[in-house]
């Protein structure tokens, strides 16, 4: 009694619809005073629907003079922690990865909206790295970022294959994560309440502020230390990422610094020897050497007995991490370009 | 990998079917669907796919020989693993702890045994045993006379589409198809009837149990403090909870052995419309009721020992559900309700037939309380229905879309018939591209809401 071809027809549209239907618009700007609601859909929404929303707020914005780029260990860094500079806007999204970070910046490149500035959050060794990213909302982008650096990661030397393998593993379950989230109801009432975001409601939650960032939940009496140490032996490309990051800054002539995400003293001095720790902050150590970039090592935060107090031992209050990049923004160094292999 | 899972939709049934269905796989295709049966068992566990495996493979062995005919210590040689199996994975602390009088509650030593040595259950050990126990006895009774090969009969035992949740099948069932795909034969399938099976089957399970799952949830956590209309709701609830989420399993699984050329036996028959309690076993889990009935209870003698017998396959039926006291008390439960009609059907075939079919949901649905709590938690929500003074959970507290997916639920049982809908109703043409256009939409509803879809309740057994 079913018309297969009906039946397969009317699946085939609605999941063309639901695809399409599931970007967010692109021409409202979430980061305005008026658009709250939408800050705070934003907030429940995948990592890649806010690079969408902060990357179409850039395009409407003036040029920002300081940028920061980071996961959750930047993203509580407001204007006012950093010192108020001329102007601010934190990139920084929970979860991505610095292959996304560099899309980012490639994008904002695109669009002549990079910043004079970029402060770059750069995991702890110690942390477990969030597992290769597909960077980009777009199919085609992504995967031919992939592609790229699947190519160079089976020319270079290093990269011996279980990565590789590793990788490609990570690439197609981030994959099947974003099928997944087109064919969900819950992520589909999110869409519809940001369209409409006075119409459907969602649960509260503290929404991203105007200027990118969004609050934390500090503990009181003492800070925290705890968690997880496992860190990534080797991170596919990340050569290669940091080689495009200095192309992009000589061109553009944008100041970079790359900093290692803060973690608890405390942790630090009890984290057993880690082999794989090690060999990363090798890997990182040499590429930044190699390239001439602004690399910092781990940024001092002060006596964490006393307040503003850890909510973890992995993400620093914004207060002390905004105080250390209020100082580099203020350093008078020249921009990191030239001297290039 | 579950039925209503993206993994299966998308890559698991794609990539089986189509190599089920590739050209020059036809020599292959008992060993495809036998692996890709395995494959599918595996994700709940290597262990637990060794267990199965080992089970069939005993089996198989032991019953190969003609002379298991008639032969009892060779039915019961080929029957000890896997039931011992059964048994070590289901029974055994259960046993333990009925034997010593021990009780979780109060006995630390009990706590700390089932803490310690606690194995986890094999997905649906309960049904590929007892399809292993049926074909033994078969071949017992010499109603199978050529023994399968090993591969024909792990594909019988392990076909996914059965494997996990029922129905419960006999080798007879199956056997027709299983040797055109040994012989390399070919077969129609009707693609609109297994799909439109499936569907149904996965729009009663996200639609319909999934969304009582979450008021039942609600009411569940708190049953010591329910007032009359939230026991009441939750009875009810949970009735067709559980009718909804197992109707529409045996549904896909119908659906998916079609696809396959098999035709599995139906599992329901709109059971809440039974009109006595030995109706309601006529029509709920057939394949499971069947069971007993040729391999249990006619054993036994059958209507010889009319009393003895139904206590003792009712008891059996609930040890089968769960290895507990409220899964022993539901059966016996039933058993009571089978003897009390027994014993007053001239009395209650003279009600007017409305009343008998109420009386029977209610009757029933009292029951699985059983399924949801232990006894105590049980009992304390039927005794509410007659008003609980110390309730502080409202019934008021339900808003408009719990009672409305209640009503729901209530009209698609008792007034939609899906098998029939599905293979004998006929519409005109125009009104079939509105039917597979509206049956279109409804499925990409249901896929929209597997991210929130709970487990099958009979996955447990």
């Amino acid at each position: 009694m079913i018309r297969l071809g009906v039946f397969f027809t009317v699946l085939a549209i609605s999941s063309l619809l639901l695809v399409a239907v599931r970007d967010l618009p692109r021409d409202v700007d979430a980061f305005t005073a008026d658009q709250q609601q939408r800050r705070k859909v934003l907030s429940l929404l995948p990592a890649g629907d806010a690079i969408e929303v902060k990357l179409a707020h850039a395009q409407k914005a003036e040029r920002y003079q300081v940028g920061l780029f980071g996961n959750s260990r930047a993203l509580m860094v407001d204007s006012a922690s950093l010192g108020r500079p001329e102007s601010f806007f934190n990139f920084a999204i929970t979860g991505v990865t610095f292959a996304t970070i560099l899309a980012m910046l490639e994008r904002l490149e695109a669009m002549g909206k990079l910043p004079a500035v970029a402060l770059i959050s750069f995991d702890h060794p110690l942390i477990a790295h969030p597992p290769y990213p597909a960077p980009d909302t777009s199919l085609l982008r992504r995967w031919r970022r992939y592609l790229l650096d699947f190519a160079w990661a089976v020319r270079s030397d290093d990269v011996d294959w279980r990565t590789i393998q590793a990788n490609l593993a990570e690439q197609a379950g981030a994959e099947w994560s974003r099928l997944r989230g087109i064919f969900s109801f819950e992520q589909l009432r999110l869409v519809m309440a940001y369209r409409f975001p006075t119409r459907i409601p969602v649960i509260e939650v503290a929404p991203y502020r105007q200027d990118g960032s969004r609050p934390e939940q500090l503990p009181e009496g003492g800070s925290r230390t705890d968690m997880a140490l496992r860190a990534s032996p080797y991170l596919m490309a990340l050569e290669l990422h940091m080689q495009h990051l200095a192309q992009i800054a000589e061109r553009n002539r944008m100041r970079v610094v790359l900093y290692r995400s803060p973690v608890h003293p405390a942790v630090l001095a009890s984290a057993p020897a880690n082999a794989a720790a090690q060999a990363l902050e090798m890997q990182f150590r040499t590429a930044c050497q190699r390239l001439v970039l602004d690399c910092r090592g781990v940024p001092d935060m002060g006596n964490p007995a006393e307040p503003p107090y850890w909510p973890d031992g992995n993400h620093a209050p914004a207060a002390r991490l905004g105080a250390y990049l209020g100082g580099v923004i203020g350093e008078q160094r020249t921009v990191n370009v030239g001297a290039r292999q | 990998v579950t039925f209503n899972s993206l993994s299966f939709l998308f890559v698991f049934l794609p990539v089986c079917l189509l190599g089920f269905y590739m050209p020059g796989m036809r020599p292959y295709r008992m060993v495809w669907l036998a692996a890709m049966s395995l494959a599918f068992y595996g994700f709940t566990g290597v262990l637990h796919l060794v267990t199965m495996v080992i089970s069939v493979v005993w089996a198989h062995v032991w019953s190969r020989s003609p002379r298991i005919v008639g032969n009892t210590w060779v039915a019961a040689t080929a029957c000890f693993v896997p039931l011992g199996l059964l048994f070590y994975y289901k029974y055994l602390a259960f046993t333990l702890l009925v034997l010593f009088g021990l009780s979780v509650e109060t006995s630390p030593v009990a706590a700390a045994l089932m803490e310690k040595w606690d194995p986890v259950l094999p997905a649906g050990i309960s049904f590929f045993s007892f399809h292993i126990v049926s074909y033994v006895i078969d071949r017992y009774r010499g109603q199978i006379q050529t023994p399968p090969t090993l591969l024909k009969m792990m594909t019988f035992v392990s076909f996914f589409p059965q494997l996990v949740a029922g129905p419960i099948v006999r080798y007879d069932d199956v056997s027709n198809q299983l040797g055109v795909i040994e012989r390399q034969g070919s077969f129609n399938v009707l693609w609109g009837r297994a799909i439109g099976f499936f569907v149904f089957g996965l729009l009663a399970k996200t639609l319909l149990a999934d969304n009582l799952h979450r008021y039942v949830t609600l009411l569940a956590g708190t049953p010591d403090k329910l007032d009359a209309v939230a026991s009441g709701y939750l009875i009810l609830a949970y009735s067709f909870q559980i009718y909804f989420d197992f109707y529409g399993y045996s549904l896909m699984a119908v659906g998916l052995g079609m696809m396959f050329g098999f035709q599995l036996p139906r599992n329901f028959m709109r059971p809440y419309e039974s009109l006595n309690p030995r109706d309601f076993w006529r029509r709920w889990h057939m394949s499971l009721s069947f069971w007993i009935r040729d391999y249990l209870y006619m054993p036994l003698g059958g209507n010889r020992k009319y009393l003895r017998n139904i206590l003792i396959i009712f008891a059996a039926c609930g040890l089968w559900h769960g290895a507990g006291l409220n899964f022993v008390v539901w059966g016996l439960y039933h058993a009571a309700l089978v003897l009390g009609y027994h014993y007053s059907q001239r009395l209650w075939n003279r009600l007017p037939a409305l009343l008998q079919m109420l009386a029977t949901f209610i009757l029933v649905s009292l029951g699985w309380m059983l399924f949801l709590f232990d006894f105590n938690a049980a009992w304390q929500v039927v005794r509410s229905l007659a008003g609980n003074p110390l309730a502080s959970v409202a019934g008021a507290g339900l808003g408009v879309n719990a009672w409305g997916m209640l009503a729901v639920s209530a009209a698609v049982c008792f007034t939609i018939r899906f098998e029939g809908f599905i293979e004998r109703y006929r519409l005109p043409r125009w009104a079939e591209g509105i039917y597979s256009i509206g049956l279109g939409a409804a499925t990409m509803a249901a896929l929209l809401l597997l991210d929130r879809s709970t487990d099958f309740i009979y996955f447990r057994f």
